[in-house]
């Protein structure tokens, strides 16, 4: 879709200018809550530099350039505000770029605004926003899926051609699957996390979320690589994502599947969808694997551990000092504590989880203990792609549910991010692509999981997918 | 556990002020999700090395100290985002003499 939209930048059927107006005038209409802030000015001012550089040399040959994007709300952009989805970063305003956002304003990416989010990434909805919950596009009485919902339901719904999300249990994935788009999480240390608010650091990935596969691909290869800034970053070289997806055909695949994953529980449509995929992937040549991660079962309690305790010091800055809101006080540990009280719940529940994790006392039966299975958990994967080149399954065992429906219950809506969790653990790249609808027409998502620093690998498969047996275009991207 | 864990002590920890409705409502959900993880006393892992990050860091991760913006812009523009600050420090409220 974005080379289409390149096609008509390079003919001069439009320019970025007038591209960006047309999705800034779809946010202004928007009944999705999308968007936390917008950036009209900037990105108009962008769009206009990007159209002048193809007057006078025609640009540059990337297939991004002045093509318009939205950013998820946890990644620092400088002078454009920046919440967290969260109260206590109401006002604040970033002095630095994350560098994912460097190297989008590198290709003259007219950033349309931040993007709605659970708070701090804290959730799997999108009803965990100070800012009000994402509404579905595919039908607004449903959630869209999270913490990236705005993320994913912008693109869903044609407010911006792609947007950046991020990925620490399946953030990027799951709103994906639920609003129909496309979502990848790379390997873990495949894109820089410099000026990602930080959740969990041994989880948290930035991820493309897009229309197409191969629109990811390009995304994803303006963000991955080396970055210097952090210390996690791989210096592994970055693939041709692009031309990788292009090839798709030349690739069969053995392809795992994993027998914990289908022990009951999924959506019947979800079921069956899934059933389908593989008889058609199969008459193309590609060969099913049975493959066992016996410790399955136990990714959602390791990930409540693990990701709440690097949540509990991640967020420990927090405390009305050197930025965001404050809360008066007559003393020091006051002000923490009031300033502090501005979390909404979610995020109070994890801090203090994570806290008592790693308190003393508690820290070997707890941390260490998740830390530890979270190795098993690794070690089942690398011996089930010993057999395999890529894992299929399920996105989550359900299609999008309603908004209200699972936020009063904290350890239902965990469960529900069954599927993606180990992926993070493992620190896997893993696609999310749309395979079709339930008999309510909210969308199917299915995962593709690599092997770490595979992303050319789920990118073909997911080609496999989107070109042979399903795509649905959004509504409102014919420009 | 037996008991659930001190949801007072926990949040003072946190610095997090907590209302007794909130004490409440947190203590049962956190008791209910600290149940569901006592699953994982059933893995053997005694000789199971803890994983930190997924793949080893490739190499150590150390670069020369170089300066690389102008220090006084840089911290302005930090200061800028400060709440209160005080002849370029964060100003906060009283620290030392009060009980906490």
């Amino acid at each position: 879709m974005i080379l289409d939209l390149q096609k008509k930048l390079k003919e001069k059927k439009i320019s970025s200018v007038e591209l960006t107006k047309i999705f800034l005038k779809r946010i202004h209409e928007d009944d999705t809550n999308s968007f936390i802030t917008l950036n009209e000015e900037e990105a108009l001012k962008t769009a206009q530099q990007a159209d002048g550089e193809r007057e006078k040399n025609g640009g540059s040959s990337s297939p991004l350039f002045g093509i318009p994007i939205a950013v998820k709300d946890v990644l620092c952009t400088k002078g454009l505000r920046t919440t967290c989805g969260s109260r206590i970063l109401e006002n604040y305003v970033p002095p630095y770029d994350a560098t994912v956002v460097e190297r989008l304003k590198k290709n003259k990416m007219p950033i349309l605004g931040k993007l709605n989010m659970d708070e701090f990434a804290m959730g799997s909805s999108n009803e965990n926003s100070a800012f009000g919950p994402v509404r579905n596009p595919c039908n607004l009485d449903h959630v869209p899926g999270g913490s990236s919902g705005g993320s994913a339901a912008a693109v869903r719904a044609a407010l911006a051609p792609l947007s950046l999300g991020t990925d620490t249990g399946g953030s990027v994935r799951l709103p994906a699957a639920y609003t129909g788009v496309v979502g990848l999480k790379p390997t873990y240390g495949r894109v820089s996390r410099f000026g990602l608010v930080a959740y969990a650091s041994s989880l948290d990935q930035v991820g493309p979320m897009s229309v197409t596969v191969q629109d990811s691909a390009a995304l994803l290869q303006a963000i991955a690589g080396h970055d210097i800034l952090d210390a996690t970053s791989s210096q592994k070289p970055v693939a041709d994502y692009a031309r990788d997806a292009g090839n798709y055909k030349q690739k069969k695949f053995k392809i795992g599947l994993p027998k914990e994953y289908f022990v009951g529980g999924l959506q019947s449509e979800v079921q069956s969808m899934l059933e389908e995929v593989k008889r058609q992937l199969a008459k193309s040549g590609h060969e099913f694997i049975e493959v066992s991660l016996p410790h399955t079962d136990y990714a959602v309690a390791v990930y409540y551990i693990v990701a709440v305790s690097e949540a509990s010091s991640n967020l420990s800055r927090f405390d009305g000092v050197r930025f965001g809101k404050r809360v008066p006080a007559n003393s020091l540990v006051e002000m923490y504590e009031r300033t502090r009280a501005l979390f909404g719940e979610e995020v109070k529940r994890r801090i203090l989880l994570g806290s008592f994790a790693l308190s003393a006392g508690y820290y070997d039966a707890y941390y260490k203990k998740a830390c530890q299975v979270r190795r098993l958990i690794q070690q089942d994967f690398q011996k089930a792609f010993e057999a395999v080149d890529v894992i299929l399954s399920p996105v989550s065992p359900t299609t999008a549910f309603r908004l209200g429906e699972k936020n009063q219950d904290p350890l239902q809506m965990y469960l529900n991010d069954i599927f993606t969790i180990p992926v993070n653990l493992a620190g896997l790249p893993a696609l999310s692509v749309p395979v079709g609808k339930d008999a309510q027409g909210l969308p199917i998502g299915l995962q593709w999981i690599g092997k770490p620093f595979q992303e050319s690998q789920i990118l073909q498969a997911g080609q496999w997918i989107e070109k042979e047996f399903y795509f649905e275009m959004p509504k409102g991207f014919d420009v | 556990m037996e008991h659930g864990p001190d949801l007072r002590k926990i949040a003072h920890l946190s610095r997090l002020y907590l209302t007794d409705a909130e004490l409440d409502r947190f203590s049962a959900q956190i008791n209910q999700i600290l149940h569901y993880i006592q699953k994982l006393g059933e893995v053997e892992t005694a000789k199971v090395e803890p994983m930190i990050y997924p793949h080893e860091l490739e190499r150590q991760q150390l670069r020369e100290d170089e300066v690389r913006e102008n220090a006084e812009t840089v911290s302005r523009s930090v200061l800028e985002c400060a709440p209160e600050e005080f002849h370029d420090n964060f100003k906060v409220p009283q620290v030392l003499g009060l009980a906490e």
